[in-house]
């Protein structure tokens, strides 16, 4: 008996405490197995392929928004200007720009994106949401510009330069997918954890998502880090623009709107929270392969696009009320009334009663432990009353004193209303 | 005793998950994935709704989808995939860029799944990944508007001399479209060909003029009678189509022209843009046959209205009954080849019949 009701609270120190850390992992691992009972085929290495191949650019854009995130402010020029940063390297690949460079000029427009929303941000004190919707438009249109509103094209697998294909996906001489980009975005996604969590600009993040002002006085050059944390997002845009165009080859302008909503949807289900300070890497790719089990998973069960889109926003809206719940009980004042603590003495003593009965249950004495338990079962019942009867006065209580506030209220107002 | 009952109804749900696909799996089916390059457009309803005539007669499940517009290849390439990891036993597939797919066509290639396109089909795919196409043959289409053209102004070509002269315009929207292309060669030659056959006349009468493009090595360009005159304007943009429609009308009097082709939508615009919707066709310009291509709502009231002669439409339900049934060949092994899946001359007389209510969309 006391081993269940040890594991029993145990049970509910992880359910309360690690509601976000296994959340997700267990929705994750759910809508695999489902889709997999389910879905034609689903359970097979090409699925696989595909989960990991639709993760990538949403995943390295999603990395970015939740340090973005966490710092307490919002990037919806992420999506834009990772294919303003692929496109415009596409544009100087067709002007003979060797591979390389390309790739490298692609994650450097990025961080230039990046540093830009920086400093608008951290100097000049723009709120977050305006300056990067400007970005996104920007960057739409500079993608343009540059292209002369025409597509980009990439080179194809065994055309010069298609080696970088092979970053992401490499095929073997029979076809079969090996999608080595799972090892550069696991990479990817294990600094930005160390980061995160293990340098001064990941402790500098979180400090500056909790309360700009008090990292400010506590001597946090908030400026510097606030417009690094910017930078580094627009990086990881480049980054996703590269794997977008190793995946995807042909690249049109003015594209990438809707992407970072996906980002963001994928760091809220990964459980950081829109109101800065909270959230992990670790969560936020949880939320991306949800979304890219969803997008695989779904066709799967021959249902079209838009019931992917329809399922996506369930399970944000999931997400954030989940985390809304979470957010509301951490942060609870609650007060200790008296049928609270007349509960929690009783509870103390039954506790204390059942160590006795272990006790003699242990000694062999069956006499006395099922007194003991009589007496438990008693005393369990004469709880439950007694905390019955105190919540109950205390509600007449509470409607007693809302009563008299009203009554109160009513004759101020009509004093009021006399001196008129 | 709270964890029993949870027990229970998790080891009912896993019991009822275990069981599920051997109900579903049952029945082996032949599953065909159709990816068009659209959705919701009518066109696209009309492709679906033939797939899925013929997916009934053949008794082989087909899914049909595609893309929200035409500029989203990423949303594409998403739905092929997806489909191949199903391990359909074809694939129909309406590529918007073939080189975003070409990994995706090597891989069908070399595990043996036929895909057959559709519509525009996959144009420049990599060799023996297409085994077949199902789409409008464009110069035939084409010609079947010099057909219906030509009984209406057979009086004036008979009648043309070199002093006087009779044009025929053949109103291109661009030089580089290979459908746009086929479809203005389509109509050149058959034109050539009804008026030398059926007016018996000298090729050496004829004339093609015009964009360089247009004008094959074969082509009459002596001739001084029958002008054939190919017009292309600088730009598809709608702007400069227009103003090339009009510079075509402002020479109907003086250069005698007896026809106007417009050889898809947006040339045959053009040419409503420049006359007030098309009510300054039979007023300013009597006479004057114009055949448009495909339909549009703008286009339709204009042949309703008798202002256009008539339009060619494609045929987008037998695109996908074609599609289909082509897959469904090639799965058992049958050789398959392209297939023109046909074009409809309308005009106000037949475009309200029920057979074209598919075919118009807006």
């Amino acid at each position: 008996m006391a081993k269940e009701t040890d594991h029993g609270s145990r049970f509910h120190g992880i359910w309360k405490k690690g509601l976000k850390g296994a959340m997700a992992p267990a929705a994750l691992v759910f809508l695999y197995v489902f889709f997999g009972i389910f879905g034609r085929n689903y359970f097979s290495y090409p699925t696989l392929v595909n989960i990991i191949d639709a993760a990538y650019y949403i995943g390295f854009i999603a990395m970015g928004v939740t340090f973005v995130i966490i710092s307490g402010g919002i990037d919806l020029s992420i999506g834009t200007v990772m294919m303003c940063a692929a496109i415009i390297g596409g544009t100087a690949l067709k002007h003979g720009l060797p591979m390389v460079p390309t790739l490298v000029l692609i994650i450097a427009v990025g961080t230039a994106f990046g540093l830009f929303n920086g400093l608008m941000v951290s100097r000049l004190k723009m709120p977050p949401f305006i300056v990067t919707l400007g970005t996104m438009m920007i960057s739409m249109g500079l993608g343009s510009i540059v292209s002369n509103v025409s597509s980009a094209t990439f080179p194809i697998r065994d055309a010069p330069g298609g080696w970088f294909k092979s970053l992401f996906l490499y095929l073997t001489p029979d076809g079969t997918g090996v999608p080595t980009g799972a090892l550069l975005l696991g990479i990817v996604a294990l600094v930005c954890h160390v980061v995160l969590t293990n340098t001064k600009l990941g402790r500098y993040t979180y400090a500056i998502g909790s309360n700009i002002e008090a990292a400010r006085l506590s001597g946090i050059d908030v400026k510097t880090w606030q417009t690094l944390v910017y930078v580094l997002t627009g990086a990881l845009a480049g980054i996703g623009g590269v794997s977008y165009a190793a995946i995807y080859t042909t690249v049109l302008p003015a594209q990438g709107q809707g992407f970072e909503l996906n980002a963001i949807a994928a760091a809220v289900i990964g459980g950081t929270s829109l109101s800065g300070g909270v959230g992990t890497i670790w969560g936020t790719m949880i939320g991306v392969f949800i979304m890219s089990v969803l997008a695989t998973g779904l066709p799967s069960l021959n249902l079209e696009a838009h019931y992917q889109t329809f399922f996506t926003g369930v399970i944000v809206i999931g997400a954030v009320l989940l985390d809304m719940y979470r957010i509301r009980r951490s942060s609870e004042v609650r007060i200790e009334t008296r049928a609270d603590a007349y509960r929690a003495s009783m509870a103390v003593r039954i506790e204390g009663l059942r160590r006795e009965m272990a006790a003699a249950g242990a000694g062999g004495d069956a006499a006395r432990s099922a007194e003991f338990r009589r007496e438990i079962s008693s005393l369990c019942a004469e709880a439950k009353a007694g905390y019955r009867k105190a919540k109950r006065e205390e509600k007449s209580e509470l409607a007693r004193l809302r009563a008299e506030e009203r009554a109160s209220d009513r004759e101020f107002a009509e004093m009021l209303k006399r001196k008129e | 005793m709270k964890f029993q009952g949870r027990k229970r109804i998790l080891l009912g749900m896993l019991f009822l998950g275990m069981t599920a696909p051997l109900c579903l799996g049952a029945q082996p089916d032949i599953y065909i994935p159709v990816i068009s390059k659209g959705f919701q457009h009518q066109f696209w309803q009309a492709v679906k709704q033939g797939a899925e005539a013929a997916a009934k007669k053949n008794g082989v499940t087909v899914t049909f989808e595609g893309p929200p517009t035409e500029a989203d290849i990423q949303a594409q390439v998403q739905m092929l995939v997806n489909a191949m990891a199903k391990n359909p036993q074809a694939i129909c597939l309406a590529a918007l860029d073939t080189n975003s797919v070409i990994d995706q066509l090597n891989q069908a290639a070399k595990k043996h799944i036929p895909i057959i396109g559709f519509d525009s089909g996959v144009p420049q795919a990599p060799k023996g990944s297409i085994y077949a196409t199902a789409a409008t043959n464009s110069y035939n289409a084409a010609a079947l508007a010099a057909d219906k053209m030509f009984p209406v102004i057979k009086d004036k070509l008979a009648a043309a001399t070199a002093s006087n002269p009779v044009f025929i315009v053949d109103f291109n929207q661009d030089a580089t479209s290979q459908s746009v292309t086929s479809r203005g060669k389509g109509f050149r030659d058959e034109m050539v060909k009804l008026v030398t056959t059926q007016l018996k006349r000298p090729v050496t009468d004829i004339r093609v003029q015009g964009n360089a493009a247009y004008i094959a090595a074969d082509s009459p360009t002596k001739g001084k009678a029958i002008v054939i005159d190919v017009a292309v304007p600088p730009s598809p943009k709608d702007v400069d189509i227009t103003a090339t429609a009009q510079a075509i009308l402002n020479r109907v009097k003086s250069d005698n022209i007896a026809g106007v082709f417009c050889s898809n939508e947006g040339a045959a615009r053009g040419v409503l843009a420049s006359t007030n919707d098309g009510s300054a066709l039979p007023t300013q310009y009597r006479g004057l046959a114009v055949i448009g291509f495909d339909a549009g709502k703008a286009q339709k009231a204009a042949v309703k209205n008798k202002y256009f002669l008539g339009a060619i439409t494609q045929d987008p339900v037998q695109i996908g009954y074609k599609a289909v049934e082509l897959a469904v060949q090639a799965i058992k092994g049958q050789k398959v080849q392209d297939v023109d899946t046909g074009a409809k001359f309308y005009d106000a007389s037949n475009m309200d019949a029920a057979e074209f209510q598919p075919l118009l969309y807006d």
